[in-house]
């Protein structure tokens, strides 16, 4: 899948966690660049994500996502 | 040597003369050296611990990350633990443990005449702040997230700078050593900036918090006799103090390293002003929060992520009696972190109830309301965080609801040193929180209305700065 | 290029020099509003200070801290040992502070008599007293022979000096009221004339044990400034009287600074009374565990000048109450 789909994907994961349709994310969005995102809802993100791909993340490559571009490289390792 | 004193000044001064007047590949040396003799300052023999915990460090940092295979790879990182905790746990917590142990013992047998092995032992300053540095930094490598520092200057220096020894900010690898393999060059910009940081942080703490302090520590010392809204004013404005306090003092760390060309992580982002607790605690004391967030809670939470919001409690519980008990070793700390995570989890449980009350009222006025709120809640937990005992706590606050009598202020002056520090502090912050003011970066354009307003605070400093017998309340931790 | 870099770096160094001229501007002229309303004070603690230095010349002088603030009524020792009588007591007044002013009385005058209201722990090394030596900062200008002492606050206290508002520092609200007017402490200050400030409460505290020997040091220098007290005293020709007010503390051991004051008063000749048990039976006349309320000190007061009475041989003193006896009254 191209990192393209999968960012587009994942917006729509974030909107609907966070209620929010305003969100708009790249490959450099980070956790602070977003209001609604935070360290709680972080993680209900993450289980939507693993849920929507069936996939499961490691917990070390989980605390080294600095942004939205690691999560979506992270995706795709996990897909191929 | 106290950030307030003219001996750091001088010091700071001679410091950052000294370190760019030599040629820039000295610098480095310069600065451990400095820093060294700062430590030095404080107690001679704190250098000795340190430079065994960097050596060690150092050398596990490196081990870690040379170590490709599971086993080997954990058994450091477990040394990383075992080490620095056990060497904070030492200092800090051997006399709270031990006590508690033989009173846990003491419940179930009739022995009372074993005396308690207590250690008469200083906590050496600052030491809390740069394990949970070091600790964090071991931890990057094990996770691959960063390398390990084969410079040693550099990882000393890392450990050592001085304007972050005593109290922080607890610094990242990836944030600080980027900046160290810079060249380092003389701007009159990092000075000039680093000065109007410092001199913002000396009015915090002089002005605004040790005016405070002064009053604080006299109505509580005896709570008893004191009226309900006596306690109830001093507590209100204790919360005032500690912000200008502790803010102050990394004011003055931040415009320090800033003079030498560092930039220090933020440590506050106006937490007063916060709409809920779960804001609150990203904008206070944010060095120590986003550690105990990265290290402690994500991995609790992503680890069980499986029982859903339940890991979240976990995680909060964990981290929240972690952040307390980080203070210092008595219980008044471990409840004052216990009570953030119900608070946090209560948040969490009625986001939606709240949600939904925002949506039918003012926006403004739900704000206003909120802030008041999470203002009012830090301030009880404050009256925790401060007392030395739970109970000393719980006769504040019931004192505040039944004690009668005069309020007390001392004298007109005092109410109005106060009033006015406090006030000053907040017109800052506003404005800056709410971008009231249009015309802000227009003054910021305007170098002599910047002189003009930097010399006024110098001078309202030496009107109303309280010069003797002030002490920062967080230096034992 | 070179000429481009040239204007900059004027341009840094003259906005730096404008930035240290608006301080001393700003320094220099509040710095001398603010001695102005300091020294127009007529009435409070600020100003009691200012008249026991430089204008007090009274027969009868009494020194110390707040014991000595609210135990002696000079009104009695007016109408009693007949010569005109005043009390320097200040709250919080370290032995720098008291000494201070004996030097800069002793300058202007010779007074008759002086009473010394001495404590347990006077001399101990305590940083701080020695923070309130600030008591004296704003007098450092006009008082040169005093100079030396309120520089034993700290190594950097000169360069701190330099600054016209740092002696003022803490006190520019205070001042601006009393210029106003405005306190209503003004009234009551000006009931305190003579220097002696009563306190109507009554304590219900129990008497307090201290059983632990003191282990901090003396102060060198705090010691050094009472031998010149008494010494200063003798050479004046000043009857000094050193006393230790009553308390309701018990110590279990003795204290060092009184120890060394019985022996400096013994080389000197000088009356040493220790009363420190002396109305262990009437609570009533307690404020708190440390101080005499109006009643005590009205009491205190009178036993102080019989044994003032007592112990002038030479007869100096015309007593115009033949009749000692102790009846609380005023």
């Amino acid at each position: 899948m191209a990192s393209e789909q999968i960012i587009k994907e994942i917006t729509s994961i974030f909107t609907r966690i966070l209620e929010d349709d305003s969100i708009s994310l790249n490959e450099h969005t980070t956790i602070n660049d977003v209001d609604a995102w935070n360290s709680l809802n972080h993680i209900q993100i993450i289980t939507a994500i693993e849920k929507h791909y069936k996939i499961r993340f490691e917990l070390n490559e989980l605390l080294n996502f600095k942004n939205v571009g690691d999560l979506s490289d992270g995706i795709q390792k996990k897909l191929k | 040597m106290l950030f307030t004193s003219i001996v750091y000044f001088l010091f700071l001064g001679i410091s950052v003369l000294g370190y760019y007047l030599l040629p820039s590949k000295f610098r480095h040396y310069f600065l451990i050296i400095a820093s060294a003799v700062f430590y030095m300052y404080v107690k001679p023999s704190y250098l000795l611990l340190i430079a065994v915990i960097i050596i060690f460090n150092y050398a596990i940092g490196i081990q870690i990350e040379k170590s490709s295979g599971g086993l080997r790879r954990s058994t450091f990182r477990s040394l990383n633990l075992l080490l620095n905790l056990g060497i904070l746990i030492f200092f800090k917590y051997w006399n709270f443990l031990i006590e508690n142990v033989f009173q846990l013992i003491g419940l179930f047998s009739a022995k009372s005449t074993m005396s308690i092995p207590f250690l008469d032992v200083l906590l050496p300053i600052g030491l809390s702040y740069y394990i949970f540095q070091i600790i964090g930094y071991n931890m990057d490598i094990y996770r691959g997230a960063i390398k390990a520092e084969r410079n040693i200057f550099h990882f000393s220096l890392f450990v050592l700078f001085f304007p972050k020894l005593l109290v922080g900010p607890i610094e990242r690898a990836n944030r600080f050593f980027p900046q160290l393999k810079k060249k380092i060059v003389f701007r009159k910009e990092n000075i000039i900036e680093g000065g109007k940081r410092i001199v913002w942080g000396l009015f915090k703490k002089l002005v605004v918090a040790d005016r405070i302090s002064i009053y604080h520590s006299s109505v509580v010392t005896h709570a008893q006799t004191q009226s309900g809204e006596t306690l109830l004013f001093a507590s209100l404005l204790y919360t005032f103090q500690v912000y200008a306090d502790f803010s102050g003092y990394t004011d003055i760390a931040l415009g320090s390293a800033k003079m030498f060309g560092y930039d220090l992580m933020e440590n506050f982002k106006r937490p007063l002003l916060a709409k809920n607790l779960s804001e609150f605690w990203r904008r206070w004391h944010i060095s120590l929060s986003s550690w105990v967030n990265d290290y402690i809670f994500n991995p609790i939470v992503l680890k069980h992520r499986n029982w859903g919001n339940r890991s979240i409690y976990l995680g909060l519980f964990v981290s929240f009696v972690v952040i307390g008990f980080w203070h210092g070793a008595t219980w008044s700390y471990v409840l004052f972190g216990v009570l953030q995570s119900l608070a946090l989890i209560y948040e969490i449980l009625s986001r939606k109830r709240r949600i939904k009350i925002s949506k039918r009222m003012n926006r403004k006025l739900y704000n206003a309301i909120s802030i008041l709120l999470t203002f009012l809640f830090v301030t009880c937990s404050l009256i925790v965080f401060q007392s030395a005992t739970i109970s000393e706590a719980m006769n504040i606050i019931k004192g505040i609801f039944v004690n009668k009598g005069p309020f007390f202020y001392d004298k007109p002056s005092t109410l109005l040193f106060i009033l006015i520090g406090c006030t000053i502090m907040m017109a800052f912050e506003i404005p800056a929180e709410f971008r009231l003011m249009k015309s802000r970066y227009s003054v910021r354009s305007n170098w002599f209305t910047q002189e003009l307003s930097y010399a006024f605070m110098i001078i309202y400093i030496l009107l109303a700065g309280v010069f003797d017998g002030g002490q920062f309340i967080y230096f034992a931790f | 290029m070179a000429t481009f870099k040239k204007k900059k770096t004027r341009s840094f160094i003259a906005k730096l020099g404008i930035f240290f001229l608006m301080l001393y501007l700003l320094d220099f002229s509040i710095g001398s509003l603010l001695r102005k309303l300091y020294f127009q004070q007529d009435s409070g603690y600020l100003y009691r200070t200012t008249y026991s230095l430089d204008s007090t010349k009274a027969d009868l002088l009494i020194f110390g801290a707040s014991t000595a603030n609210h135990h002696y009524d000079p009104s009695l020792f007016e109408n009693r040992l007949q010569m005109s009588a005043y009390n320097t007591g200040r709250d919080g007044g370290s032995f720098f502070y008291v000494y201070s002013i004996l030097h800069a009385v002793l300058k202007r005058y010779s007074p008759k008599i002086v009473i010394l209201d001495f404590n347990v722990g006077e001399l101990l090394k305590d940083q701080g007293s020695t923070d309130r030596i600030s008591f004296l900062l704003p007098y450092y200008k006009n008082h040169p022979e005093i100079r030396s002492v309120i520089l034993l606050k700290s190594p950097f206290e000169k360069y701190k000096l330099l600054s016209k508002i740092y002696p003022f520092n803490s006190l520019m609200f205070t001042s601006a009221i009393r210029n106003a007017n405005l306190s209503e402490n003004s009234k009551r200050d000006h009931e305190a004339e003579s220097g002696y400030v009563p306190i109507k409460r009554v304590s219900d505290e129990a008497i307090a044990y201290v059983d632990d020997p003191v282990i901090h040091e003396l102060d060198s220098n705090k010691i050094n400034l009472f031998k010149d007290f008494v010494r200063e005293c003798t050479t004046a020709g000043v009857k000094l009287y050193v006393v230790v007010s009553p308390s309701r503390i018990d110590y279990k051991y003795e204290d060092p600074s009184l120890n060394l004051a019985k022996d400096v008063t013994n080389d000197f000749d000088v009356p040493f009374y220790n009363f420190s048990r002396l109305f262990r039976n009437s609570p009533n006349l307690f404020a708190d565990n440390l101080h005499l309320n109006d009643s005590g000190a009205q009491v205190f007061s009178n036993k102080i000048i019989d044994a003032i009475l007592k112990n002038d041989s030479s007869g100096i003193i015309n007593d115009k109450y033949n009749n000692s006896a102790i009846t609380g009254k005023k």
